[in-house]
């Protein structure tokens, strides 16, 4: 096989590779296509006070369930001295935190969730059975015969029949309910009134417990909804309101007989929830949500690694772009430069010092050196001492730079020693000995030439979308690659090309 | 348009670019294990003995620093000699010694050099300052070229020299460049010295350029340059086939100066020979070069009978 056949076969499963990756974690994962999408983030910080009795301790806040096109993240709950996390029992999933030798007194876990959707929920899902007309004493349920006529009279729809409910459960001097209120004065001995009330139009509800999804919501207690079954699928009543709640909305925290939150040695408990609502980018939620599904693709990618050493790696994925725009530069355009990769790592100082300072710290810098470096070839010394000297001069400039900035209240100066100081010795080298030989305009030329490469890899790297997304979709590096190998084996004409053969077109 | 040449024009003339250079000619036909046969001046001298190639004769070797301190004697009698870095590239580090005044020495321009410059000289060759990567290096001193009056009038106060391009055997392509008062007395095109092109087949300068931009005259002299005829032209040519042989390396640029008593020398070698012999030539290299290698695929000639193929098929091209 002839190399030109193995680089067309190498280019082409390098960006098929790729793409279909990219495609891969698009659909299916759901990643934005672009870092630039944004998406609400909902905070949810539930927050279980209670008075320990002193020895060992067990706490549970039952966990919402998972909704298909909900998002729910558990984690991040700052509560000292505690084993914690996610227990499953009789096919709940509930938070415990649990501790021998808690002292008697005021204690508090935190749990915090974010929760995001990815389209707003519909919920068919555990279709429930018919209710069974409930058994209930006799002024229920001559009060239930009278309602119920009355409805059959107005002809009114589910729905409304079920917010017809909850209205005359707001009002004690009800007509037809009054009477029944006067023994349901809490909230979830109406809703179970109105449970029954359904029941016996055959309509199934249920009742449950979460949170209202509101920004800066402080200290709210759990909330009563009621969820019942209508036109083959749930739908959410808020009992105070008598009005009907979407999905996207509301999070449910407790269902049916499962209790909201046990506390085990402790007593006086009480759980608050405070709200926020965030606006970010759409590929954290994304990132978080695969890796909760411990997607096999996102759970061995470097988003498996720890946030530090993440950014390091948000670092390095940019090299690449780099190493990109110094290929194109030199292989299709035919600029010069001043070694070949020393451009990219002027980029990674511009990219800490910004590009008008870098650039002007670069120039000061060897500017300087070569000054120096032009008496010390009078001194006649060894290449290696000399560029050592060279090194300890640029160690020299760097310090005076930083120094007189400081005094002088530019505290910029101070960011030099971000420029890598052996790559700029060379550099010094270098463009001394091609001043020697082939004059100060060929120096400007690859001068030039460098910092022109570094400018447009600066752009390229510092902009915060590329960067995002390549991080997003480091699968992309196998695309650059390809692009790379694919100019590698370009044999046609430079731009520089074009310009130095132009007398050409006179023959 | 825009100072630029179109790529459907260059390509239908066989102009070949940069890459085209480096990924097919240089790649393709020049294994790197043997470029130290070129790239070590030192090494071509002592193949070219082997081979029966005529050059500028080795007067000695500085290899270490401590040689340093016996150059004065060793150049006591010499007043006229060139010293030049074994692996240095396009002509970096040749000092060039013409005359001798007591202790000092003049070069080609009429500056005068002390012992010592001459000893410092030698110390940064020997420290790689000149060779490619920094590398430690030596210092080779050799006899000065007897110029032939030849080129009289065609170049200033410098050195002319003939390159040739020589692909896989057969010489595809020449030049020859003259030094200007711009170029300062060297034979480097990009400096501003008139680059020449050469017919293959009759050694009659076809060409000329000055910073890649068409002239007739040569900046200085004021001669036409279209009198130029590269004597000896046979032998030049046999002396650049030859080197295929002794480097084995398919695309070669061989630099070859006329003495004027022992005739065309190979002053050196260079295995990644630039284009603008290209612009010099106003031809392409593709369609030569083509020919050149479907040549050497069919039949194994020797050296008279590949450049008589060169004057007679590839030069017209």
């Amino acid at each position: 096989m002839n190399a030109h056949r193995q680089i067309v076969i190498i280019i082409t499963l390098l960006v098929l590779t790729g793409v279909s990756m990219i495609t891969y974690k698009h659909r299916v994962l759901g990643f934005p296509l672009f870092a630039t999408d944004t998406e609400t983030v909902w905070n949810i910080e539930s927050r279980l006070e209670f008075k320990a009795l002193g020895g060992p301790v067990k706490v549970r806040i039952n966990l919402p369930d998972s909704v298909s096109g909900v998002e729910i993240l558990h984690g991040s709950e700052v509560s000292s001295g505690y084993d914690s996390g996610v227990e499953r029992d009789h096919g709940m999933d509930f938070y415990q935190w649990s501790r021998d030798d808690a002292l008697p007194g005021q204690q508090a876990v935190f749990l915090r969730n974010e929760v995001f959707f990815r389209e707003v929920p519909v919920v068919t899902q555990e279709k429930p059975p018919l209710p069974i007309t409930p058994e209930l004493n006799e002024v229920a349920t001559q009060v239930q015969k009278d309602f119920s006529d009355a409805n059959a009279k107005s002809g009114a729809k589910e729905k409304n029949l079920v917010l017809k409910i909850l209205r005359e459960l707001n009002n004690p001097a009800s007509e037809h309910l009054g009477v029944l209120l006067r023994d349901a004065r809490r909230r979830s001995e109406q809703l179970q009134l109105a449970i029954d009330l359904l029941a016996m139009e055959g309509i199934a509800a249920r009742m449950v417990r979460g949170v209202l999804l509101e920004d800066r919501q402080n200290n709210r207690s759990a909330l009563f909804m009621l969820k019942v079954w209508l036109d083959g699928q749930w739908q959410l009543f808020d009992p105070r309101e008598s009005s009907s709640v979407a999905w996207d909305s509301f999070i449910i925290f407790q269902e049916g007989t499962t209790p909201l939150f046990e506390v085990e040695g402790g007593e006086n408990s009480s759980l608050r929830f405070s709200v926020l609502r965030e606006q970010r980018a759409s590929f954290i939620t994304a990132v978080e949500a695969a890796r909760n599904h411990r997607s096999l693709l996102v759970d061995f990618s470097i988003y498996s690694l720890p946030v530090a050493q993440q950014g390091t790696f948000k670092l390095l994925l940019l090299m690449p772009l780099g190493a990109l725009v110094v290929v194109i530069l030199r292989n299709l355009v035919g600029i010069r430069t001043s070694g070949t990769f020393m451009p990219i790592l002027i980029t990674l100082a511009f990219l800490q010092t910004g590009l008008l300072i870098g650039l002007l710290l670069f120039i000061m810098v060897v500017g300087t050196g070569l000054i120096v470096r032009s008496y010390l070839t009078r001194l006649n010394l060894l290449l290696v001492p000399r560029i050592a000297a060279v090194l300890v001069v640029v160690i020299i400039i760097y310090g005076a730079i930083g120094i007189a900035g400081h005094k002088l209240g530019f505290e910029w100066g101070l960011s030099v020693t971000v420029f890598p100081m052996i790559i700029l010795s060379w550099t010094i080298e270098r463009m001394s000995i091609l001043w020697d030989e082939e004059g100060a305009h060929e120096v400007l030329i690859q001068g030039g030439g460098s910092l022109l490469t570094a400018s447009l890899a600066y752009a390229l790297m510092s902009n915060q979308i590329v960067a995002d997304s390549i991080f997003l979709y480091p699968e992309a590096l196998l695309v650059l690659l390809a692009a790379i190998i694919a100019i590698g084996s370009y044999s046609g004409y430079r731009l520089s090309d074009l310009r130095r053969f132009e007398p050409m077109e006179r023959y | 348009m825009f100072g630029l040449a179109s790529p459907l024009h260059l390509r239908r003339k066989g102009v070949v670019g940069m890459n085209k250079r480096n990924f097919i000619y240089i790649a393709q036909s020049n294994p790197r294990h043997l470029y130290p046969r070129v790239d070590d001046k030192l090494k071509t001298k002592l193949l070219c003995a082997q081979h029966d190639i005529p050059v500028p004769r080795l007067m000695g070797v500085c290899r270490v620093q401590r040689h340093i301190k016996q150059l004065p004697d060793f150049l006591a009698d010499e007043s006229q000699f060139c010293i030049k870095p074994a692996k240095g590239s396009g002509g970096k580090g040749i000092l060039v010694i013409t005359e001798r005044q007591g202790n000092h020495f003049v070069k080609p321009s009429g500056v005068h050099v002390t012992e010592e410059e001459v000893a410092r000289h030698v110390s940064n060759i020997l420290s790689g300052l000149y060779s490619l990567g920094g590398k430690p290096d030596v210092a080779l001193i050799e006899e000065l070229v007897q110029f032939t009056s030849d080129f009289d009038g065609f170049s200033f106060e410098g050195v002319p020299d003939v390159r040739i391009i020589v692909y896989h055997g057969y010489p595809v392509m020449a030049m020859t460049r003259l030094s200007t008062h711009a170029s300062d007395g060297k034979a480097n095109l990009h400096q501003g010295a008139v680059g020449v092109g050469i017919d293959i087949a009759t050694g009659r300068a076809l060409k000329a350029v000055q910073h890649a931009r068409p002239i007739s005259e040569h900046p200085d002299t004021g001669r036409a340059l279209n009198e130029l005829v590269i004597p000896c032209w046979d032998e030049v040519l046999e002396l650049a086939a030859k080197a295929f042989e002794m480097t084995e390396l398919g695309y070669l640029g061989a630099d070859i100066v006329l003495d004027r008593n022992r005739g065309p020398l190979l002053l050196e070698l260079n295995a990644r020979p630039g284009l603008a012999i290209q612009v010099a030539n106003g031809r392409g290299l593709e369609p030569r070069v083509k020919l050149a290698a479907k040549q050497a695929a069919n039949e194994q000639l020797g050296v008279k009978e590949r450049v008589s193929y060169s004057r007679e098929h590839i030069a017209p091209l």
